[in-house]
């Protein structure tokens, strides 16, 4: 099995105003393919900015990140926007799906929009994605027609359509109730079962947490992984 | 290609009453262009035709100096009949020009006996000039007008048939001094009444060619213009440019050419008014491109601004940015179509009702002219073109702008 992410010596400064902040120091951690994983972390300690260049969002400012083998400083930003598209998935915790499009439209979006697929193999993709996260009965309606929870069932079969290979969570759970929220996780984990797709979730719900493989505690800066053996003093 | 412009039509249709608004001032311009220029143009080609199948011709050749002098009516400046000639030969052989007609002008007293005025003299050739002139027998307010004028007629203006009293069937007397001062006269039977045209011509009147020639002793057939007709209005400048290089290639070397060419416009004072039209007309399109620039780049502005978060995650999910470009240059081309399509419709169906129900209009002495609007299709191309050019145009700042959003940036926007 490869590595999905590798981090080594990952530092990352921005200026706000005049001030310049140095949000990660010196990260190192390696996130295997296929894992799922929970970037946790207090507000304001960096998951959104490492979140964001394991996206290929954003660069490091030293150090080295490969994200799927390829190092995210290297990649110019036409060649982040394609590597994104092809790569990987994003699912946001505001949904963000496109309003005036139905769910089967926003699953198929990335196939036209950012891939170009053919339309008989985009039919086929979308119907597959849509029955695999139980929407098949939804997939004319818009977002506004369905629940939060449905509309994340949508938003991770969007993520998946492309094959991803990495699907990056922001707090995916967040807008959920409790009940739904169970569902979402066992949706995702079940695709990572079948499809060996990589999960790395940034969140501070403690059912996500509860479900991951591994932990990636960031604190002042530093990450440090925990296996899920640990899981339950790390929330102690 | 088709389903980003699907994706934008869908898009459009979020704030379906704010892009039917757009829509619609687009519209309401593109019908108050087309309109503008229907009218205005089928007014401008009417007074155009009145002035130049009534009076003018659409050309007229003179000796060198004659026009800048014309006020004087100097018979000096008549072409000799060895010119005159010359001038046939050239025009015969310019395929543009279909006619040709020789007059002799001069100034002349005119009286009835009991009071005299002055007045313009045109010595026509009746057929040669219905020929370029076809016109001319609508100004018959008196008489009969078939064949113009024989010899020993005259059509004298309203203006001083109305002051002198002088109705058809009257005998009037001219009286003018050739160019070696010696003075003549002559008697003539008033064929018609004819009234002014557009310009100058008020005190123009009409007779023979060859009583002119009687009255002013011309020892030769000389002439004091020539009045040529085109194939069409549009073959007038290379009628004219034809004509020049014509006289130019059989002027002797080092020496002027003999004589000038003037199309009508730089004859009458019709063309200011014409030229001021085309000027209105490029206003009003100056000021659709405007409302256009406006409505539109408003409207993607804001589309824009309010789908930041939105144009964020396709960015984030790998659009490349010249499709998020090409995404709001559709959305803004869509608008441009759904304006000038609705407007070309409004504005034809504005023009077959104006043409059932015609608007008539005084002009000058000319009364009751009916105004019947022509949307010419290269028109309509025009404006239709403008308005898509200029709508993509306004679409391109602010798709530009959403093109280059930062991912991160625009998913952090609240």
């Amino acid at each position: 099995m490869t590595d999905a992410v590798v981090a080594e010596r990952v530092v990352k400064r921005y200026r706000a105003g005049e001030v310049e902040v140095t949000a990660l120091r010196g990260v190192d951690f390696t996130l295997a393919e296929g894992a799922f994983a929970a970037l946790v972390g207090p507000s304001g300690s960096g998951k959104t900015t490492l979140l964001n260049m394991i996206g290929c969002l954003d660069r490091p400012s030293e150090g080295r990140l490969a994200v799927l083998g390829q190092d995210v400083g290297a990649l110019s930003r036409s060649g982040a926007a394609r590597f994104r598209g092809e790569r990987i998935g994003f699912v946001f915790q505001d949904f963000n799906l496109i309003p005036v499009l139905s769910a089967a439209e926003n699953i198929e979006y990335p196939l036209v929009m950012v891939q170009s697929w053919p339309a008989e193999r985009r039919r086929a993709r979308v119907a597959k994605l849509l029955a695999e996260v139980g929407m098949t009965d939804q997939a004319g309606k818009r977002p506004d027609q369905l629940s939060g929870g449905q509309k994340q069932r949508v938003a991770i079969a969007r993520a998946l359509a492309t094959g991803a290979r990495l699907v990056l969570a922001d707090e995916p759970t967040a807008n959920l109730d409790g009940e739904t929220a169970q569902r979402v996780i066992a949706l995702m984990r079940r695709m990572r079962d079948e499809e060996g797709v990589t999960f790395l979730f940034s969140t501070h719900d403690p059912r996500i947490i509860g479900a991951a493989d591994l932990i990636l505690r960031i604190e002042d800066g530093a990450v440090r992984t925990e296996p899920a053996a640990a899981r339950e003093t790390a929330h102690a | 290609m088709l389903r980003v412009v699907a994706l934008a039509a869908r898009n459009l249709t979020r704030l379906w009453r704010r892009s039917l608004l757009t829509g619609g001032l687009i519209a309401i311009g593109v019908v108050a262009v087309l309109l503008f220029v229907a009218a205005a143009g089928s007014f401008r080609a009417m007074m155009i035709g009145q002035i130049t199948d009534s009076y003018l011709g659409h050309l007229q050749v003179h000796r060198r100096g004659y026009v800048a002098a014309v006020e004087t009516l100097p018979l000096h400046l008549n072409m000799s009949a060895r010119q005159a000639q010359a001038v046939e030969e050239v025009a015969a052989r310019i395929p543009e020009l279909v006619a040709i007609a020789p007059r002799v002008k001069f100034g002349a007293m005119f009286s009835n006996f009991t009071e005299t005025t002055n007045i313009r003299v045109n010595g026509i050739d009746p057929a040669r000039e219905l020929a370029v002139a076809p016109a001319l027998p609508d100004r018959f307010l008196q008489g009969d007008r078939d064949g113009l004028l024989q010899r020993g007629e005259i059509l004298v203006p309203e203006l001083l048939a109305r002051g002198l009293n002088v109705k058809a069937g009257d005998t009037v007397v001219l009286i003018a001094t050739n160019r070696d001062g010696s003075v003549n006269g002559r008697t003539l039977t008033v064929r018609g009444v004819i009234s002014g045209v557009t310009g100058p011509g008020g005190r123009d009147g009409y007779v023979h060619i060859e009583d002119a020639r009687a009255i002013l002793r011309s020892p030769e057939a000389e002439v004091s213009e020539f009045v040529l007709r085109a194939r069409d209005l549009a073959a007038i400048p290379r009628a004219a440019a034809a004509l020049e290089a014509a006289f130019a290639a059989r002027a002797p070397e080092g020496q002027r050419v003999p004589f000038e060419v003037h199309a009508w416009d730089r004859l009458s004072p019709f063309a200011a008014i014409a030229n001021m039209i085309d000027v209105m007309t490029l206003g009003i399109r100056v000021l659709l491109i405007a409302i256009v620039l406006v409505a539109v780049m408003n409207v993607m502005i804001m589309a824009v601004y309010e789908r930041i978060r939105e144009i964020g995650t396709i960015g984030a999910m790998g659009t490349p940015p010249a499709r998020i470009l090409g995404l709001f240059l559709a959305e803004g081309l869509l608008l441009g179509i759904v304006g000038v399509a609705s407007g070309i419709l409004l504005a034809f169906g504005a023009v077959a009702v104006l043409n059932v129900f015609p608007i008539t209009f005084s002009f000058g002495q000319q009364t009751g002219l009916l105004l019947r609007p022509v949307l010419p299709p290269v028109e309509v191309a025009l404006v239709g073109g403008t308005v898509l050019l200029v709508a993509v145009l306004a679409s391109l700042q602010p798709a530009w702008k959403a093109a280059r959003l930062d991912p991160i940036a625009a998913l952090r926007h609240v």
